[in-house]
């Protein structure tokens, strides 16, 4: 048969929450709970719960409230900072990409060296329209000129650079 | 919670002048809010998790989740609940992210609640206590904690565990058959019965 609340529960939860029971509540209060099984249990189970909680109630070493309130509003200040922060750090490391795009252009365009190295590049693109492949339209083959071997690498470095500048700069780690 | 270092002091200090963050409740408010139940929350939080270490993080966690909480609280009741759903919530979080692992255990010196029952009964009696609610199902915990250990009624549990007044009754029942089959298990001495 399934047991079933007890009406005297009530009584027998304030007299222990009161730190009234056993010796401070009435003779029939206590006979009740030697004879009723569900008082007997809630007896068993309540008194130790509230010497845990006794127990963690002193225990417990927090803060004071004046340190707790200057902590947090510490921290609601770094976050709100860091959210202000957020849209200058992307604007950064956007302009720091286009920086080094347009900085590794530039030299590209400027150095000799780059200069041999896309004539070399521009070298190879004619060895392979001389050997029949297919034909190369014309804005390809404006693209093996020098000024656009330096165009097509900084634009290439822009969309490897951006991703990573994006990142280093707006991670917070 | 870690204590606060000087250079830490210093730094608040410096910062005094500056324009507080708007928060939902102010200094003097929050300052009586806290002193009136931190106590409990870290108690509630230290035997949920098991840790007191974390109840330490977890309850400056809860207060500040609590300020930047956009939820009308019009009465310090309602703001008690909510800051014990929040606290709830953080358990839960942080149980689902840490792996399985004995909660509940015994803490402080259980002898200094010595009352009419020898320190040993006593211990043991905590002991079998604390291992049957290490036991139990998380919920089944939180309810018997809030509703007898923290002596809250069904409407404050319902609001801090997130669940529907009238089904805190019956849950609780069965948390407590749960609990008492347990304890039986256990060889629990049974504490302190009616005296005869």
């Amino acid at each position: 048969m399934r047991r079933s609340e007890c009406v005297r529960e009530a009584d027998v939860l304030d007299a222990l929450q009161a730190s009234a029971w056993p010796d401070c509540c009435g003779e029939d209060l206590r006979a009740h709970v030697r004879r009723c099984q569900s008082c007997g249990e809630l007896v068993e189970i309540v008194l130790p719960l509230l010497d845990e909680h006794r127990a963690a109630t002193t225990e417990a070493r927090v803060p004071s409230s004046a340190i707790v309130w200057w902590r947090l509003q510490m921290r609601a200040r770094q976050e709100a900072s860091r959210t202000a922060m957020r849209p200058i750090a992307v604007i950064q490391g956007l302009a720091l990409a286009c920086v080094s795009g347009l900085l590794i252009a530039a030299v590209g365009f400027v150095s000799p060296e780059f200069r041999e190295f896309a004539a070399w590049l521009v070298g190879l693109g004619a060895a392979a329209a001389q050997a029949e492949l297919p034909a190369i339209p014309w804005p390809t083959l404006q693209l093996f000129s020098p000024l656009g071997v330096a165009a097509a690498l900084a634009v290439t470095l822009f969309i490897v650079v951006t991703p990573v500048a994006l990142y280093f700069v707006v991670s917070d780690e | 919670m870690r204590d606060v270092t000087v250079s830490e002091l210093e730094r608040l200090e410096s910062n005094a002048g500056e324009r507080d963050v708007v928060f939902e409740l102010d200094d003097d408010t929050f300052r009586a809010f806290y002193d009136r139940t931190a106590r409990a929350l870290w108690a509630y939080l230290s035997r949920m998790t098991g840790d007191p270490a974390l109840a330490d993080d977890l309850l400056q966690e809860a207060y500040y989740r609590l300020l930047r909480a956009r939820v009308a609280l019009d009465n310090d009741a309602h703001r008690r609940n909510y800051l014990f759903r929040i606290a709830t919530n953080l358990v839960r979080d942080g149980r689902r992210r840490r792996s399985a692992r004995p909660e509940f255990p015994i803490h402080g010196d259980a002898g200094e609640l010595l009352g009419d029952v020898s320190l040993a009964a006593r211990t043991e009696s905590r002991a079998d206590v604390q291992g049957a609610m290490a036991r139990l199902k998380p919920r089944d915990r939180e309810l018997l904690w809030l509703a007898y250990a923290q002596g809250s009624s069904h409407q404050e549990i319902g609001e801090a565990l997130g669940l529907r007044t009238g089904s805190i009754k019956p849950l609780l029942f069965r948390a407590r058959q749960r609990m008492s089959a347990l304890l039986r298990k256990s060889g629990y001495s049974g504490g302190r019965r009616a005296p005869k």
